[in-house]
């Protein structure tokens, strides 16, 4: 929903939540868009991953074109790649770059869980390790993201 | 098969970084057009050449990384491309501008080694 996006300015370097304009309903962009970022992405690549079921056995070929595209599963993640991007630039448009990517990482690991919760993949102890570092990670820009007039914009520049 | 290797990830992830470029060059464009609406917003999107741009960044990306798959398993591959967190990073910095703080630096060093464990420990 970027249509409710104040007019940007070139010191809109990073997000700041405590002026983050807000949609209609008053919740901050970032608190819908991001859910909304890791929920697309997610769930894309399930998709892609339940579609590609069917296609274990079968030899690259017009038939293993015809049995991949016409599956529900496939239309679905297609259609999950294109709102994924849509999503994504909204989010570029108010969210420095640098900050933005570093937490598409979230991604691996909401699939990785996913893969384990619905499609009964199993966890190994490695895998969790690499959540862990991720997290720290990200937590470690989290409190660099947080409203301080020392990091907004250009301030310090 | 070795050196093609060391050509191709190197390039695979210059096209990662210069697609989130192009992502970032587009986005800003269009945030300063300002579309109103949901539909004004969709067709802008369809209609920015920076986005154009980084869409076929990520077409060639995508025939690039298929060369690396035929060659390394896809753990390591996803490991190594890991150091793209690093690039985008370096590119918002020198690029945008973008204050990247030594905390941040470390977080963003943080992830990716978490996304390289995990993806090497992802197999099968």
């Amino acid at each position: 929903m970027p249509q409710h996006r104040d007019a940007p300015t070139p010191s809109d370097h990073i997000t700041v939540p405590a002026r983050a304009p807000s949609n209609r309903w008053g919740l901050p962009l970032d608190a819908v868009l991001w859910p909304l970022f890791l929920l697309l992405a997610t769930a894309t690549q399930l998709g892609f991953k339940v579609a590609s079921k069917p296609l274990e056995a079968l030899d690259f070929g017009p038939q293993w074109l015809a049995i991949a595209t016409g599956q529900p599963a496939f239309a679905a993640a297609v259609a999950g790649y294109i709102a994924t991007f849509v999503v994504w630039i909204a989010i570029l448009q108010r969210t420095a770059l640098s900050v933005a990517f570093l937490l598409t990482a979230l991604v691996y690991v909401t699939v990785t869980l996913g893969s384990a919760l619905w499609l009964g993949e199993h966890l190994n102890p490695w895998q969790l390790a690499g959540i862990v570092i991720i997290f720290a990670g990200i937590a470690l820009l989290g409190s660099v993201a947080r409203p301080a007039p020392l990091i907004s914009g250009k301030a310090d520049t | 098969m070795k050196t093609e290797l060391l050509i191709l990830f190197p390039v695979s992830i210059a096209c990662d970084v210069a697609g989130q470029v192009f992502f970032k060059l587009g986005a800003g464009r269009m945030a300063e057009i300002g579309h109103r609406t949901l539909p004004a917003f969709l067709s802008g999107l369809a209609r920015d050449r920076w986005l154009m741009a980084g869409l076929l960044t990520f077409a060639v990306e995508t025939l690039i990384w298929l060369r690396i798959l035929a060659e390394v398993p896809l753990s390591i591959a996803f490991a190594i491309a890991s150091l793209n967190f690093i690039g985008v990073t370096l590119a918002s910095r020198l690029l945008f501008d973008e204050p990247v703080s030594a905390l941040q630096w470390t977080g963003c060093i943080l992830v990716t080694a978490g996304v390289a464990i995990l993806a090497a420990a992802s197999v099968g």
